[in-house]
């Protein structure tokens, strides 16, 4: 509990950093007499999100579950490519430069194929979700589960281990908080993927209400959507920061013992 | 759920060799090793046999390849050349029938586990039961003192105590063969003491054959049965020395005539190479 006040004390700072900018932001849209269409003031914008708020719930809803569930399926299949590619020599040579490929091309460039395939309901927003959330995880827990110190895998070598028992002994268990800085990783980019899936085509998502804003130059909806994504994305990682918490009190404190010497 | 457990009665007396049979055998072992220079010859023609229940340390400097030898014990290195057995049989054999223990430098423990879960790591792998493991993790554990540190995690324990959960873990599934290599190098002066006294104990408790690498002469001479002497470039063995001291070995025995006379005869062969 004095652990959540001190945190508490220390990120005063911080909140009050955050409130003054939006003060500043007011006072200077209200001085400076900037029109509402070009930049709306704080106050503008959260008239616009009371005023609309009963339409926002569902597309909140479309935009984060896309977004999750591409994580989601992004993240277990990343996974199951790294344990593929840590077992086998042949598949890490095959998929390593494939793999490079993947992360040079801007795979948000190719969102309207995606359309062409999945069209323009949940599909392509999971798709473009786990598309762009994938690398991160990939790289991660291949780092992860091959970070092991070698004498580990003697030892297991030397009982007639299973390569099934060192990779659930040892290996995933040495991934964990590689996994972790993974998802984090991960989390805005997939939520980037759904909104870019909403921009091309669709009906519903934070990211058709700013298209739909937009078209009707009702700037503040458009500045209220980026804040829900903002806050959609920051919900995500928090979630999985409290989880990552949990498991590093319970068993990963070594690292807070190292990171403190 | 944690009874007091009666220790099991080992009856691997009666199934296992005899004292005085060679339990680690290595016939016209060498190794040589490709680098970029051209080859490296680790290891030349190296013959030595290990009793039942013996205690042998490998002594020399670094670089003679007296790791490498334990390495192809625990059959991870193969040898270039020449055999190596445990109880006439290939080392795959007893990998398979888990007569190899292997205690590191620095423990190598996993920091995720606690100390009985690191201590349960091989009864898993070899499908013990939750119960049977229990049972082998209070003997062993209390066997290396360290109960009440059940629940505790490595990082936790100081460097002496993570070297006891080290031998505990090689110990706990009973294998016939010990393997250390420079168990007690990072530790300081007076913990190594202490915990060169206790390996003794345990060793005598458990009747394990011990390979014991150091290279630190007093070492050798406080804990072996023989001494073999090791000298590198290529990797040899120098000589066998008997270690003719009675046991049980105490601290006080390192002032004795015996082991300072042990102790120079090594260091002359040592600085003879």
């Amino acid at each position: 509990m004095s652990d959540l006040l001190e945190a508490l004390r220390r990120s005063g700072t911080s909140i009050l950093a955050v409130f003054g900018l939006i003060v500043f932001w007011q006072a200077a849209v209200v001085v400076l007499q900037v029109p509402t269409w070009l930049l709306p003031s704080p106050s503008a914008i959260w008239l616009a999100f009371v005023k609309n708020s009963y339409l926002l719930g569902k597309h909140v809803m479309a935009t984060g579950v896309g977004a999750t569930g591409g994580l989601v399926i992004g993240a277990a299949s990343g996974v199951a490519l790294a344990i593929l590619m840590v077992h086998s020599r042949i598949l890490e040579r095959v998929l390593m430069p494939l793999l490079v490929i993947d992360q040079s091309i801007p795979k948000l460039a190719l969102a309207p194929i995606f359309v062409i395939w999945f069209g323009t309901g949940m599909m392509t927003r999971v798709f473009i979700a786990m598309v762009i959330s994938f690398f991160p995880m990939v790289v991660n827990a291949i780092r992860g589960m091959t970070t092991v110190d070698p004498r580990v895998n003697d030892l297991m070598t030397t009982i007639f281990a299973s390569r099934w028992q060192i990779l659930t002994k040892v290996r995933l268990p040495n991934a964990v908080p590689y996994l972790f800085s993974g998802l984090k990783i991960a989390v805005p980019l997939s939520i980037i993927g759904a909104v870019v899936a909403e921009f091309m085509q669709s009906d519903s998502g934070l990211g058709y209400v700013v298209l739909v804003a937009v078209g009707n130059v009702n700037t503040p909806m458009v500045f209220v959507a980026v804040v829900l994504m903002a806050l959609l994305s920051l919900s995500l990682f928090a979630t999985i920061s409290v989880f990552e918490w949990l498991l590093m009190r319970a068993r990963f404190s070594y690292l807070a013992a190292e990171s403190n010497r | 759920m944690r009874v007091n457990t009666v220790v099991p009665i080992r009856i691997d007396d009666i199934a296992g060799p005899q004292t005085g049979e060679a339990v680690i055998a290595l016939t016209n072992v060498s190794k040589v090793f490709d680098s970029r220079r051209g080859q490296v010859h680790a290891l030349e023609k190296i013959q030595l046999s290990v009793r039942n229940k013996e205690f042998v340390c490998l002594l020399g400097p670094s670089g003679c390849g007296k790791s490498t030898i334990l390495g192809m014990i625990a059959g991870l290195i193969r040898p270039s050349s020449g055999s190596v057995t445990i109880n006439g049989q290939a080392i795959d054999a007893a990998r398979k029938a888990h007569q190899i223990g292997l205690v590191f430098q620095d423990a190598v423990l996993l920091p995720w586990r606690t100390v009985e879960e690191n201590v349960s790591l091989p009864l898993e792998v070899l499908g013990l039961s939750r119960l049977e493991r229990e049972v082998e993790v209070t003997s062993v554990l209390r066997l290396v003192k360290l109960q009440g540190f059940e629940r505790r995690f490595p990082h936790e324990l100081s460097g002496g105590m993570r070297q006891r959960l080290g031998i505990a873990r090689a110990l706990s599934f009973d294998p016939q063969v010990l393997l250390m290599d420079e168990p007690f190098g990072a530790l300081d002066a007076i913990t190594r003491d202490r915990m060169s006294t206790e390996l003794l104990r345990i060793w005598q408790q458990r009747q394990k054959t011990v390979l014991f690498v150091t290279h630190s002469i007093s070492e050798a001479v406080f804990l072996s049965d023989r001494i073999v002497v090791m000298t590198a470039r290529p990797g040899r063995i120098e000589s066998v020395v008997e270690n003719p001291l009675p046991r049980p070995r105490t601290l006080n025995m390192r002032d004795s005539a015996e082991f300072i006379a042990l102790s120079r005869t090594l260091r002359e062969k040592l600085e003879n190479e």
